[in-house]
């Protein structure tokens, strides 16, 4: 499971003193699992989420006297039965979770933390190796992978490192509001494509990351560079071709065409494209059967669509 | 979890689950109400006092098993204690809990609060509330006084 890379670029300063706690072992049931992270700031504030409970709130204790020791910190939490009842921590999962808490200081060069953020912002893949200690000297640096996977040997957890998942939305009509949320939500990298002016100025898009006016026949490969997934939603019928036939042939991951497969069949008989060809890239009707109707409904439907893609997509690599 | 830790822990379970003086209606002199916002916790403390000394000390309310573990705690302790002991030893406990110093004797088990230290204010709350207690109290012996200075 990845981080939300983009609010933790988003919070990271290198003049800053933070504790990074990262859950190095589970057994049994847990919210989440080895690999993932949170960072805490010397002034206590969180980013990231651990568990679904209260236990931030008792590390965020714990990393105040990791950042006073300049030491590492192990710490575990068994909820099991018993345990949990009396301590209420929030876990309520019946599990135990190990957690691995390391001072990052300008002094120690953030442990490559902030290298790691900055290849991020370049696209590039990772590992983020951590030596698993208690009351030491602690130790992480970031290496550059193709294809990184988590590994858990000899008290080194190292941790994949993948840029966030960028995402078109081509359209900014009002029924792209909700899937720029939803999809700012999940720590996506959003780019919204539209050609008229007033469209893209509209406030709620302001969170996108990058926003291109542009017209579909005038969009070339270099505005796929980096994108993972698009979804086509200009409701124009010449433009959503477009778009189609210029992502086929940047072969993205995930193309979603919203629309009845009626136009979806216009568009594929325009370009003379078969179906089976296509199939597990190419998404028209858009989005997973939930059975809602409402814009809120059909975004929540795309968004899930494009995780289950990506998800199923990073399994087979 | 080390041993001792386990052992604070079974103890704090089974005075969660047989707490002394939970529900227990005493003709109480003295009341106290405090709530910890964090965790929900909401607990009265009351105490029957005789000569300065505790008598009888009962609590209730709702509040998590460490707060509740805690009271239980508080009420084995403080029997029979006087009002002016029952201060010091109070402070003494908030001090050594905070500083994570080590409790003896029947206190021994809330040194088990320091492996959760979000818990510490749920463990605190009773023994807060009793010294709202102890505050009535000698704010009661000091108007005492000045009525006997005035008459």
């Amino acid at each position: 499971m990845q981080e939300n890379w983009l609010e933790l670029q988003a919070v990271f300063k290198k003049h800053a003193s933070y504790v990074l706690a990262t859950i190095t072992r589970t057994q049994g049931p847990t919210y989440r699992k080895p690999g993932t992270m949170m960072l805490i700031s010397a002034e206590g504030k969180c980013t990231g989420l651990l568990s679904g409970g209260c236990l931030e709130a008792d590390i965020t204790l714990h990393a105040q006297e990791v950042l006073l020791s300049n030491q590492t910190m192990l710490l575990t939490y068994d909820l099991k039965a018993d345990a949990e009842l009396l301590w209420g921590l929030g876990l309520g999962c019946d599990g135990v979770i190990t957690i691995l808490l390391q001072p990052l200081t300008p002094t120690n060069t953030h442990l490559d933390f902030l290298k790691l953020l900055s290849a991020l912002s370049m696209r590039k893949k990772g590992c983020y190796q951590q030596n698993i200690t208690d009351k030491q000297t602690p130790f992480a640096r970031f290496v550059e992978q193709e294809s990184p996977c988590l590994t858990l040997e000899n008290d080194q957890i190292s941790i994949p490192v993948i840029p966030p998942l960028s995402i078109a939305i081509c359209g900014a009509g009002p029924d792209a509001e909700p899937l720029v949320n939803l999809s700012q939500q999940l720590g996506w990298k959003i780019h919204l494509w539209d050609h008229r002016k007033q469209y893209l100025a509209q406030p709620c898009f302001n969170i996108c990351h990058h926003k291109l006016k542009i017209r579909a026949e005038h969009i070339t490969s270099e505005n796929f560079e980096g994108l993972d997934a698009i979804v086509i939603m200009s409701h124009n019928l010449a433009n959503d071709s477009q778009f189609l036939a210029k992502s086929l042939a940047a072969n993205l991951s995930y193309i979603g065409l919203l629309g009845p497969i009626s136009r979806r069949d216009k568009i594929f008989k325009e370009h003379k494209i078969k179906s089976d060809d296509v199939k597990g890239q190419v998404y028209g009707p858009v989005g997973l059967q939930l059975g809602g109707r409402s814009p809120q409904a059909i975004a929540l439907s795309i968004v899930a669509q494009v995780q289950q893609h990506m998800t199923k997509a990073s399994l087979v690599q | 979890m080390n041993e001792l830790n386990k052992m604070y822990q079974s103890e704090l379970l089974k005075h969660h689950q047989a707490p002394i003086g939970f529900n227990q209606t005493i003709n109480a002199t003295f009341q106290a109400f405090d709530e910890n916002a964090f965790c929900g916790d909401e607990i009265n403390v009351a105490v029957k006092c005789h000569n300065g000394e505790i008598e009888q000390i009962a609590f209730n309310g709702d509040s998590c098993a460490i707060c509740r573990a805690s009271a239980s705690i508080m009420c084995q302790y403080m029997q029979n204690l006087t009002l002016i002991k029952a201060n010091i030893t109070i402070r003494h406990i908030v001090k050594t809990l905070t500083a994570k110093g080590d409790l003896h004797g029947a206190l021994t088990p809330l040194n088990g609060i320091m492996q959760y230290p979000v818990r510490l204010q749920c463990a605190l709350l009773p023994w807060n509330t009793l010294a709202n207690i102890v505050q009535q109290y000698e704010c009661k012996i000091e108007e005492t006084a000045s009525c006997k200075k005035i008459g």
